[in-house]
């Protein structure tokens, strides 16, 4: 086996400035005797004097530079939702983080022990029962790519067709279906899709793939899923739909987690 | 270019274009090397300027833009080559290795960026910093508001622990550039 020589990752001598060094002269941002060193070297560097001439849109052919900055501009007006936001804050580099991070682990260690860990079980039969509260089940949407896969959030577009598939975080064990609401109101199965089965037996745990992909209508419009987690091995194919705006109505114990999907014609996200 | 302060972030949406036209290919270039896909380095970059339009990660002129927009870089697409290890288990899918412009060597490339999947965060930080991008350890305590010390640490660690994972087959040269 070849020895990996990460040395040689960068073209160039080892005497080349990094691309940081790189990329501040073209902001400026350099000093100015370091400016005119860097800018010395590149001039008589083919690997660095390449990299200052890609360091312009107009050398990169496969990106739309004002495509991007138009996107940009919208996405960042729109309002994130509580978990982007927090997801952000988490992966944000900064020591106070672990401080609060640990304050707030300690915290739940508290909790647990006074509270004790139960599922929420609300009556079924009230206009918020059995949505998933904070820690309950959550569905993951996949859409299937030509490379891979690209997980979709909840709102975001899809194209009818498409082809997804889904993972699912189960804080404890339970049968699981898929259940989804049109715009009309009418209750359908998801998943699983088999003619025979209704639900699928899981442990607890996060990151569990359901088998099998599914492939979305050709009807444009929104439509909300429901992961459905119930305790026991009765199916939850007794659920009755309550309409399009409300989620629908299952047997006592079990617990519903929305997503929802956005169907739209035209061109793709 | 320093930028302004958080508070006078709402100023920030009229300097975008200029801040993107500057930095944008770098980003994107960046984000095309660490992820090797045209599309998730687009998305990459859209997501980087949108935090810093946002000024999510509380930028308080204390540093050069250049080297904020490294850090934002490299976190965001650090999660992202981990989520993709996570996705590619999931599926038991192998990911296309598509190579950025022209990399020196592009079967180091992969296997860096395997490594950098599974290693300590931090550790994969150095990492990125010391053979993808070339810095010195000045440059990276600089990036990283740590001490020179602590970069030597983190990058002998790295080597320890991907030596170890290699199982021995190879070993990783150590970097100790200084300034040139």
């Amino acid at each position: 086996m070849k020895e990996p020589l990460f040395e040689h990752l960068r073209k160039g001598r080892a005497g080349c400035p990094s691309d940081l060094a790189l990329d501040r002269l073209i902001a400026n941002e350099l000093p100015a005797e370091q400016a005119t060193r860097t800018r010395e070297h590149a001039a008589t560097c083919a690997a660095c004097g390449e990299h200052l001439r890609l360091s312009r849109f107009e050398a990169l052919p496969e990106v739309n530079a004002a495509v991007l900055l138009s996107r940009i501009r919208t996405r960042a007006v729109q309002p994130r939702v509580r978990w982007q936001r927090l997801r952000e804050w988490l992966y944000r580099p900064g020591s106070e983080r672990g401080t609060v991070l640990a304050l707030v682990g300690a915290a739940c260690v508290v909790a647990l022990l006074v509270v004790g860990v139960r599922p929420p079980a609300g009556p079924p039969n009230g206009p918020q029962a059995g949505i998933r509260a904070k820690g309950g089940p959550l569905l993951h949407v996949h859409r299937l790519t030509k490379t891979g896969s690209q997980e979709v959030e909840s709102g975001d577009p899809l194209a009818p067709g498409e082809r997804i598939r889904f993972v699912v975080d189960l804080p404890q064990k339970g049968v699981v279906s898929i259940l989804g609401i049109e715009q009309s109101g009418a209750l359908y199965a998801a998943w699983p899709t088999e003619k025979r089965a209704t639900a699928y037996p899981l442990t607890a745990g996060r990151g569990q793939i359901l088998p099998g992909a599914v492939a979305l209508d050709d009807s444009p419009g929104r439509e909300t899923l429901y992961l459905i987690l119930c305790p026991d091995r009765d199916p939850p194919h007794r659920c009755q739909s309550r309409g399009a705006k409300e989620p629908p109505r299952c047997q006592e114990g079990c617990i519903l987690s929305p997503f929802v999907l956005n169907k739209i014609v035209g061109p793709g996200p | 270019m320093r930028m302004k302060r958080k508070s006078e972030s709402a100023a920030l949406s009229g300097e975008l274009g200029q801040l993107f036209l500057t930095h944008g290919p770098a980003v994107y270039r960046r984000a095309l090397r660490l992820l090797c896909n045209h599309q998730d380095a687009e998305e990459a970059t859209q997501e980087v300027f949108i935090r810093v339009l946002r000024g999510a990660d509380g930028f308080a002129g204390q540093s050069q833009i250049s080297t904020w927009l490294y850090r934002i870089t490299t976190n965001y697409c650090l999660n992202q080559i981990r989520d993709r290890r996570r996705r590619r288990e999931l599926f038991a899918e192998h990911a296309v290795d598509a190579h950025g412009p022209d990399p020196a060597s592009p079967s180091d490339v992969a296997l860096l960026r395997r490594l950098l999947a599974e290693a300590d965060e931090e550790q994969a930080r150095v990492a990125i910093y010391i053979y993808m991008d070339g810095m010195t350890h000045e440059e990276v305590a600089e990036v990283l508001s740590v001490s020179r010390r602590t970069v030597g640490n983190q990058l002998a660690r790295f080597h320890s622990w991907a030596e170890r994972r290699l199982g021995g087959q190879a070993a990783i040269p150590h970097s100790g550039r200084s300034e040139p």
